[in-house]
């Protein structure tokens, strides 16, 4: 790619579909689910059935707009739903119901934090809403239409909300346009995350990009022909693919060929994009405003009202976070890429510290997570067993290596930690008489340890509070073995 | 008097005072039968009158038989909208309209014959409103046609305000115009049809939600009526002399009447021809013989074949035309030098109308222009249509007020059709 960046300037452009975990479709009253049997999702009119209506889901709509306030754009007074015409037998109506002009929102921005820290701004030129169309399986060898002897279509998915998110094209990344389309997808994830208007498991497509991709001669202003790759459903796959679809333009140009205007796949297995349809920005929709639906009017109370309950920015929230913390740039970022900043917080809310927080689910409750292959807030470990297991340490209850045992008990349902300290009976020995003999037996077994603590070799110390530990199954507290011996030499 | 020949509103008076019975009133239509219906719904409609009998409902019409159209969707009936594509259909809903009429005890006694998707002159429910094998029925009318073919067969069709009857399982020909229409003899029996319909649904989100009072006694004395003064050339002599009876009627009522001239109208027809075919082209993708209706499956067909064979062996070649027209009319280019300014004109039409009805509280012109096309209404009655304003077509005269004036046009008609040679 180094080589492609000597010659060209990429520009790059996405277009990203959400699915919006509203409880019913966005025309029709049918459930919004994933992996029901197919077609027990569908009404009349997610069919396209005669004589049936399209209604507005106003959940939908309200979604939408918060996406839109999230993203920072202007939030339409007026918009209309118009009717996306082609024929294709996974829309019930051979229409797809979406938004032309104006969209729900227009002319935002998003900023997006590169590996460094760095803020990319990429603008947004709209967000509209729109349905989903089903799903088509087609039965044959290669599973693509063309050699199909059938297809099948279910249409649960048919009329699921989604708002499509188009940015402008983004110039200026230079070689690290792979870089900034991994970061700009997850940041539109993190933000859908965390107004909660989407399910926004990009395995299941609830969030799936195309990826537009041109090359321009660097000091052009003149934007070179685009391809556009489709549903790269993954961050790291929008990376591979911007990459890869950068170096195959460059050799074409470099050969003095032109660019193909088409759409193309991702193949994950050979690492690089596939030629698709020709795609020619004369397709010819037929769009027209929708008859059958009003248009969304919005008025300041109702916008004012949503961005009261927009969250926090997700870029503002982990630089706050962060200082906060005083985790360090390192810390910080292995905590954001183990999906634990939330569980941190948690904990933080709930009365530890930054550190022990980190500490416990960085550590051991990472540690068992990853033995179970589970992700680690899905353990059953909850920020308050964390505050539980603080305390027990800091009032001397169990010690460090004894805390991560409980952590592994609770993990295990075995109930809250200090059940678990109670039924195993894990409470340290603060019975002095009990540690003062198990002190006085290690040390009449090791004189040879205690001359050397008493010629000055305070680190031998550690050799006697080993057999103790032993002596009373680990549950003394380390801390004040030492003193006893201490006491008993000096 | 042989049943058939009352009035709905009589045959309600008669079916209250016991003087007569649901099932004699649905037995005599049922004897009268003709292929003015698709469908005739013998068993079904005995059966609920017998209900009716039995002291089931309590609606005023309860018991006094009605006809659809069949292009409103039924349960338990088929609907084929007038096309070999949906022949032998039967949707697992029904339409609003239908439901709030079975809702009241309204036996059905059959599915009225329409031209294909209702597009054209053919219509079983005027025939057989006209015929007294049914006393009232339900239609659409899109862009004045219902209205039209009422002047031909002389019976009284009243579209409301676009949205105050729902839309919900009216196979939609052009969903911004189509608008579910009373049909009657008189006046008096489409508005009661008309109360039993009319009212916002959550199905159709163009339905409109607003407080409809029908109940006025008022006499139309004090208002103002738009009318024209001179004879179009394209009205015929018996038509104008009808239309000036009319106006004389309203005036010996008390009405006033003023002068109004609609510039716009000129272009109506022709506006109403693009949006109607685009719309018409949009609504008719989904019969694609893929998920209902007759499917064709050619051998070693795709997908695409199949489409299109259902499709070309379903349509007739008037909606084929329509189909074909409407889809160029939405393509890049002609949107831009067509459809768009067809739009443009639309709220021309709209703006004028609000104009006019600054100074006047209705209009009235001749209902029996010969436009000699595509809709074969008039440009008034394409007009109203355009604008989503309530409209009679009553005794040769068409009658059009603001939107939610409804009840004025009832009012107005009621004594427009008093009219020698017009009452029932």
């Amino acid at each position: 790619m180094k080589t492609a960046l000597q010659t060209y300037e990429p520009v790059l452009g996405f277009e990203v579909h959400v699915e919006l975990n509203t409880v019913t479709k966005m025309f029709s009253t049918a459930t919004n689910a994933f992996g029901d049997q197919p077609n027990s999702n569908v009404t009349a009119g997610d069919l396209g059935m005669p004589g049936t209506l399209p209604t507005i889901n106003q959940a939908g709509i309200d979604y939408g707009i918060k996406l839109g306030l999230a993203l920072n754009c202007t939030i339409a007074p007026e918009s209309r739903f118009d009717r996306k015409q082609y024929f294709y037998p996974d829309l019930g109506k051979n229409y797809q119901t979406s938004q032309l002009e104006p969209a729900i929102a227009y002319d935002g921005y998003v900023d997006v934090e590169l590996d460094d820290g760095e803020i990319f701004r990429v603008e947004i030129e709209r967000a509209h809403i729109e349905e989903d169309a089903g799903k088509l399986t087609h039965i044959g060898s290669t599973g693509r239409i063309h050699d199909a002897s059938a297809s099948l279509v279910d249409y649960n998915r048919a009329g699921v909300p989604l708002v499509e998110i188009v940015s402008r094209p983004i110039t200026g990344a230079g070689e690290r346009a792979p870089e900034l389309a991994r970061a700009y997808l997850a940041t539109i994830r993190d933000i859908v995350k965390a107004l909660n208007v989407s399910d926004a498991r990009m395995e299941r497509g609830n969030i799936r990009c195309d990826a537009n991709v041109s090359l321009m001669p660097i000091g052009s202003e003149t934007f070179g022909t685009r391809t556009e790759t489709k549903n790269v459903n993954s961050t790291r796959a929008v990376a591979a693919a911007v990459e890869s679809e950068i170096i195959r333009q460059a050799k074409v140009l470099d050969a003095g060929e032109a660019i193909t205007q088409e759409t193309r796949h991702w193949d994950e297995e050979a690492r690089s994009t596939r030629s698709g349809r020709p795609k020619s920005d004369a397709d010819d929709y037929r769009y027209f405003s929708d008859p059958d639906l009003v248009p969304i009017v919005t008025d300041e109370a109702w916008i004012e009202r949503l961005r009261a309950e927009l969250p926090e920015n997700p870029l503002q929230r982990r630089r706050r976070l962060r200082e906060e913390w005083a985790f360090s740039e390192s810390e910080f970022r292995d905590v954001v890429a183990a999906g634990v900043l939330d569980e941190i917080e948690a904990t933080v809310v709930a009365g530890a510290t930054a550190e022990a927080a980190r500490k416990w689910w960085m550590g051991e409750i990472a540690r068992i997570a990853n033995e179970k292959g589970v992700s680690p807030e899905g353990l059953g470990v909850t920020p308050a067993d964390v505050v539980e297991i603080e305390r027990l340490i800091a009032d001397k209850t169990i010690n460090d290596k004894i805390a991560r045992q409980v952590v592994g008990h609770v993990a295990e349902g075995e109930g809250r930690p200090t059940e678990v300290v109670e039924a195993r009976s894990l409470a340290v020995v603060s019975d002095e008489g009990a540690l003062t003999t198990a002190v006085d037996e290690a040390m009449a077994a090791n004189p040879d340890v205690v001359e050397r603590i008493k010629g000055g070799h305070m680190q031998a110390v550690g050799a006697l509070i080993g057999p103790v530990m032993k002596a009373t199954k680990g549950q003394a507290d380390a801390g004040r073995v030492r003193e006893i011996i201490l006491e008993k030499i000096g | 008097m042989h049943l058939t020949q009352l009035t709905a509103t009589d045959m309600a008076a008669k079916l209250r005072a016991g003087e007569t019975t649901a099932v004699e009133l649905v037995q005599a239509h049922l004897d009268e039968a003709s292929t003015a219906f698709v469908f005739i719904n013998a068993d079904e409609a005995l059966a609920v009158a017998a209900e009716v009998d039995a002291g089931k409902y309590d609606h005023t019409l309860a018991g006094v038989p009605v006809v659809l159209a069949d292009v409103l969707v039924t349960e338990n009936m088929p609907t084929a909208a007038g096309s070999a594509y949906l022949d032998g259909w039967v949707a697992p809903y029904e339409a609003t309209a239908v439901a709030r009429l079975r809702a009241a005890g309204l036996p059905i006694l059959a599915k009225a014959r329409v031209a294909e998707f209702g597009m054209g002159q053919e219509s079983g429910a005027h025939e057989a409103v006209a015929n007294h094998q049914a006393p009232f029925a339900v239609v659409s009318d899109t862009a004045g046609t219902a209205r039209h073919i009422a002047t031909e067969t002389g019976v009284v069709a009243v579209k409301p305000t676009y949205g105050a009857i729902s839309r919900f399982g009216l196979v939609a020909a052009v969903s911004s115009m189509d608008t579910v229409t009373p049909i009657a003899r008189n006046t008096a029996d489409a508005k009661a049809l008309h109360q039993v319909m009319v009212g916002a649904d959550e199905l159709d989100p163009t339905s409109v939600e607003y407080d409809w009072d029908f109940s006025s006694e008022a006499a139309v004395a004090g208002g103002t009526i738009g009318v024209l003064t001179e004879q179009p050339a394209d009205v015929t002599d018996e038509a104008w002399a009808t239309y000036q009876a009319g106006m004389e009627k309203l005036q010996d009522a008390g009405m006033n009447t003023t002068e109004v001239t609609m510039d716009t109208l000129g272009q109506a027809a022709q506006a109403a021809h693009i949006i109607g075919a685009a719309e018409f082209s949009a609504n008719l993708a989904k019969f694609d013989g893929i998920r209902f209706g007759n499917r064709v499956t050619p051998d070693n067909g795709t997908v695409q074949d199949v489409i299109t064979a259902s499709r070309g062996a379903g349509f007739g070649y008037e909606t084929k035309r329509r189909i074909i027209v409407g889809t160029h009319l939405l393509s890049a280019g002609t949107i831009d030098s067509h459809f768009y300014p067809a739009q443009k004109i639309r709220t021309a039409v709209i703006n004028e109308y609000n104009t006019a009805f600054k100074s006047v509280d209705a209009i009235a012109v001749p209902a029996g222009i010969q436009q000699g096309e595509e809709y074969e209404s008039t440009n008034a009655g394409i007009g109203a249509s355009l604008a989503g304003l309530p409209a009679a077509s009553v005794a040769g005269v068409h009658i059009c007020a603001p939107t939610y004036a409804d009840e004025l046009v009832y009012r107005i008609s009621a004594v427009v059709e008093t009219t020698a040679g017009a009452a029932a």
